[in-house]
């Protein structure tokens, strides 16, 4: 089973659905927090971290405790984004986000380019780990302070409603796809406006072409990576390595898009999903001994690294240049 | 081979996580298994305006509380009006599947509000009822189509509320601010609590002052997810208003009337006036540019200093 292929194929279906399912009346927000750019006229769902940034823009004491209703619609939002997570783990930014896609699809294009692939040396990389969850905490904390005065300071002003979003590179581009160019634009209403759009049209440009010559530059510092990293072990997906069978041969840090050593270096650890990992599977792919490294639904084996599996891909792979 | 419980993080079994997560999913159905009914009916259509000679269907809706045992003979008994200047017409209610519609297509063109009425009998003491308003422009010949604020009819909807505002061009827009006048069988209601709720649930509150009214902004940011750009929401107002005149229903006494009455109004995002789009392109393109040719000249001079490493130049 080509795994890889396998995941491109979910990964178009699943961008149709979330970009364009709006045109056949799809609309998964009230049931799942999916990823999908809220400002997307033809979204089929809506953005999860922008339902969570507005409803933590909500003044505390508009949650009366003598009206339950808004309380049980906060609880029941959480649950299914817990529920959600907990289910697909980190395969939601491996299999199904559409942003992610298109990251995967710049790198397509690169390939075809001929131009060469960047990697960050592993102390950039460890260095610019923490950005995405300065993210989630700025996300957090700003939509609160707009809504409550933290700290007995005054609250912050509205013009940062919604912060992520502002700053977010897939708000204008997914629109894109739908022939929308209209989040595309440097808004001039106030000095937070101007500060906070210019940031995310310069975020754009910058993702554009870190995207283009680095695989998935922009998952690292998603601040939805940062959110799903809270799952990484309670997970009903995860991803196991026997740490007896590898024999170091770094294929799978190799391969990996989002530059995860940790894939190879870890003999002792069990569950190896990490921060980044996006539950991809080109690891399980590239290893080339039985059952080093495999993926696991419910503790049931999906997906196995074995031995001749690897072989047939590499001669699968070497027909192809063959051939060209 | 004994690799479990290595996992130095969270050592959680299997038997344990799959306790967890039916525990999980208990909870999960039993949220989304609330039976559907109404605490509140409101109508729906599609669409802001129409055209003389098109049929608009509007739809009786009822929002997510548990339901009385006699709903659908409740609901199938509502009352449906429509009015344009000072004429009321009776509309039919039909069940279509699971929905309950009215059609209407009037002759001529003008401003028409459709209004509803059930009674949904003896619930916790009071007898209750909803009240519900939608306005539908009709435009083409004949008629002025001009948004007037006038009381619909206190008979037929004792509690009602209403946009004593002037809209532009029969559009409300998000920054607008509107007055809002509560009235309860006609003289205006003080003290009133008005929610104002959107389609995804975030509700601001205001209450009436001794005239009946309150005021309330639309704001783009403080709502939903506004896309900035053309598109309308929905935006509900609602007022629970109970009286005090106990009475007899059916054989069954009750402490007082309540009445559940809600507006719903579509809402524009105002047009822009702040953003340019050409600042945003050149932004996009300058980063990528700069960028870009930094990573270019990285690499150029990368592999120039590996040439006079090498000794190949």
């Amino acid at each position: 089973m080509n795994v890889s292929r396998l995941r491109q194929l979910i990964q178009i279906l699943a961008f149709g659905l979330l970009v364009f399912g709006g045109f056949i009346n799809v609309d998964l927000t009230h049931y799942l927090p999916v990823c999908s750019c809220t400002f997307n006229d033809a979204k089929g769902g809506s953005c999860f971290l922008a339902g969570l940034q507005c409803i933590l823009t909500k003044p505390f004491d508009q949650y009366p405790l003598d009206n339950w209703w808004p309380l049980l619609r906060l609880t029941k939002w959480i649950l299914y984004t817990v529920l959600f997570f907990i289910i697909l783990n980190k395969a939601w930014c491996g299999w199904l986000c559409p942003f992610g896609a298109i990251q995967d699809w710049l790198t397509i294009l690169r390939k075809k380019s001929g131009i060469e692939c960047a990697r960050f040396s592993w102390l950039t990389h460890d260095k610019l780990k923490s950005v995405k969850y300065i993210l989630l905490f700025l996300l957090i904390i700003l939509s609160v302070g707009i809504g409550n005065s933290l700290f007995g300071l005054p609250r912050l002003t509205e013009d940062l409603h919604v912060p992520m979003c502002q700053i977010c590179p897939a708000r204008p581009l997914i629109p894109i796809f739908t022939g929308d160019f209209s989040q595309f634009f440097i808004n001039f209403k106030s000095t937070t406006k101007i500060v906070m759009s210019t940031l995310g049209m310069t975020l754009l440009g910058l993702v554009l072409v870190g995207s283009f010559v680095k695989k998935r530059f922009w998952c690292a510092y998603c601040p939805i990576s940062a959110f799903t990293s809270l799952f990484d072990n309670l997970g009903l997906m995860q991803l196991k390595k026997d740490g007896q069978r590898c024999t170091k041969c770094g294929n799978c840090s190799r391969v990996c898009d989002m530059e995860i050593r940790e894939i190879a270096e870890e003999r002792d650890r069990e569950n190896i999903v990490t921060q980044d990992c996006m539950l991809c599977m080109r690891c399980i792919e590239a290893c080339p001994e039985d059952l080093a490294l495999k993926a696991t639904f419910l503790g049931k084996n999906v997906f196995a690294s074995s031995f001749e599996g690897f072989m047939a891909r590499q001669c699968i792979k070497a027909e192809g240049n063959r051939e060209r | 081979m004994g690799t479990q419980g290595r996992n130095n993080r969270f050592p959680v079994s299997t038997l344990m996580r799959m306790i967890i997560i039916s525990v999980s999913v208990g909870i999960f159905l039993a949220m989304i298994c609330n039976p559907v009914c109404g605490e509140e009916m409101w109508l729906e259509t599609e669409g802001e305006s129409s055209y003389v000679g098109m049929e608009r269907m509007i739809e009786v809706k009822f929002g997510e509380f548990p339901v009385p045992k006699n709903a659908e003979d409740n609901i199938s008994n509502t009352l449906l009006w429509s009015k344009t200047g000072s004429s009321i017409y009776e509309l039919k209610l039909k069940k279509e599947g699971h929905a309950y519609i009215v059609k209407m297509a009037p002759k001529s063109a003008g401003y028409y509000t459709v209004a509803a009425y059930t009674d949904f009998g003896i619930k916790g003491g009071f007898l209750t009822c909803f009240c519900s308003k939608i306005e539908v422009p009709f435009y083409g010949k004949g008629g002025e189509v001009k948004y007037e604020p006038k009381i619909f009819d206190k008979d037929r909807i004792p509690l009602e509320i209403l946009i004593t505002t002037e809209s532009s061009h029969n559009r409300r827009y998000t920054g607008d601010e509107l007055t809002v006048r509560v009235l309860y069988k006609g003289r205006p209601l003080s003290d009133a609590e008005i929610s104002l709720v959107t389609d995804s649930g975030w509700t601001k509150r205001i209450k009436t002052d001794a005239d009946g009214e309150g005021k309330v902004t639309l704001l783009t940011d403080r709502a939903v997810l506004l896309k900035e750009h053309g598109a309308t929401k929905r935006y509900m107002f609602r007022v629970d208003y109970t009286d005090k005149a106990a009475g007899v229903d059916k054989g069954k006494g009750y402490q007082g009337n309540r009445y559940i009455s809600t507006l719903v109004i579509g809402v524009y995002s105002s047009p822009h006036t702040w953003e340019s789009s050409k600042m945003g392109y050149l932004t996009v393109l300058a980063t990528a540019l700069i960028v870009g040719l930094g990573i270019s000249l990285r690499r150029h001079l990368r592999r120039r200093n590996k040439r006079l490493i090498s000794g190949s130049d």
